[in-house]
């Protein structure tokens, strides 16, 4: 029978990696008894989910490539390949 | 050779720069990235099943691992692998969770809903070691693989997963203290 300390970290490992069938079904099984585990899961998955538009909001709010970086890439890229 | 050049400078300069300052905060460093990337699509070949918008900020994010690999190479990994662990902690004697997980309420789903939420996440991504916070956000912002981040930081994958989970762990609980609930 699956306890939730290994539980908590298959469904951590469930977002690193594909759980084998033999590691999955006790898993389901566990989530659908369990509802700690159950709000684990969607705790984790909120957070990869926080991740994604905290890093595109923190990128959107930042400057442009400024002119002179522009110019400096594209003589570097000419020079590149040449 | 040039015009193309040119114009891909100008048409995605601007979106592989933001991404790269805001993963490495640091205006030099993320110009090298930008450059070094467009170098290197220069060299390689576009697969067309993706966008060519995607396909350079995918060769932009192993660009910002490798970055990450030279920064602070004396730094071990060991030491945040050591210790008690604070995932068994969590459980008691019968292995079920001594604080039960409580579903998040109000989770943002677009950047323009994170608000205040923005300051908490991150303060609390700065209170994880700095070593484990760059690998967890390589693995959940630039989206690097397992076997990239093992091989790239000399980690056993076992490794790897704990010390995501540890990261993951830590995180949920600040959120809980400082937000959520």
């Amino acid at each position: 029978m699956l306890k939730c300390n290994k539980a908590s970290r298959l469904i951590s490992e469930a977002l690193d990696r594909r759980l084998s069938l033999r590691e999955r079904l006790p898993l389901r099984i566990h989530l659908f008894l369990c509802g700690m585990c159950a709000a684990y899961r969607q705790e984790l998955r909120a957070l990869r989910g926080l991740l994604k538009i905290w890093n595109k909001k923190v990128a959107e709010s930042l400057p442009a490539l400024p002119q002179e970086s522009r110019e400096r890439i594209k003589t570097r890229l000419r020079e590149a390949s040449s | 050779m040039d015009a193309k050049t040119d114009a891909w400078v100008e048409q995605y300069g601007d979106i592989l720069y933001r991404y790269a300052l805001a993963r490495v905060k640091n205006e030099a460093a993320a110009e090298d990235l930008v450059q070094e990337t467009f170098a290197a699509a220069l060299r390689g070949s576009f697969a067309s099943r993706s966008s060519e918008q995607t396909w350079l900020i995918g060769i932009l994010k192993h660009k910002i691992v490798d970055y990450f690999r030279a920064s602070s190479r004396t730094v071990s990994l060991d030491a945040l692998l050591e210790g008690p662990d604070p995932l068994e902690a969590a459980f008691g004697e019968r292995k079920e969770w001594k604080e039960s997980p409580q579903k998040w309420r109000g989770v943002p789903e677009k950047g323009s809903e994170l608000g205040a939420l923005r300051d908490v996440l991150e303060n609390c991504l700065s209170g994880l070691p700095e070593r484990m916070r760059e690998i967890f956000l390589m693995r959940e912002v630039d989206e690097a693989e397992t076997e990239e981040l093992c091989k790239v930081f000399s980690l056993t994958p076992t490794n790897l997963w704990v010390l995501l989970h540890r990261a993951r762990f830590q995180l949920k609980k600040c959120l809980e203290k400082n937000w959520f609930r």
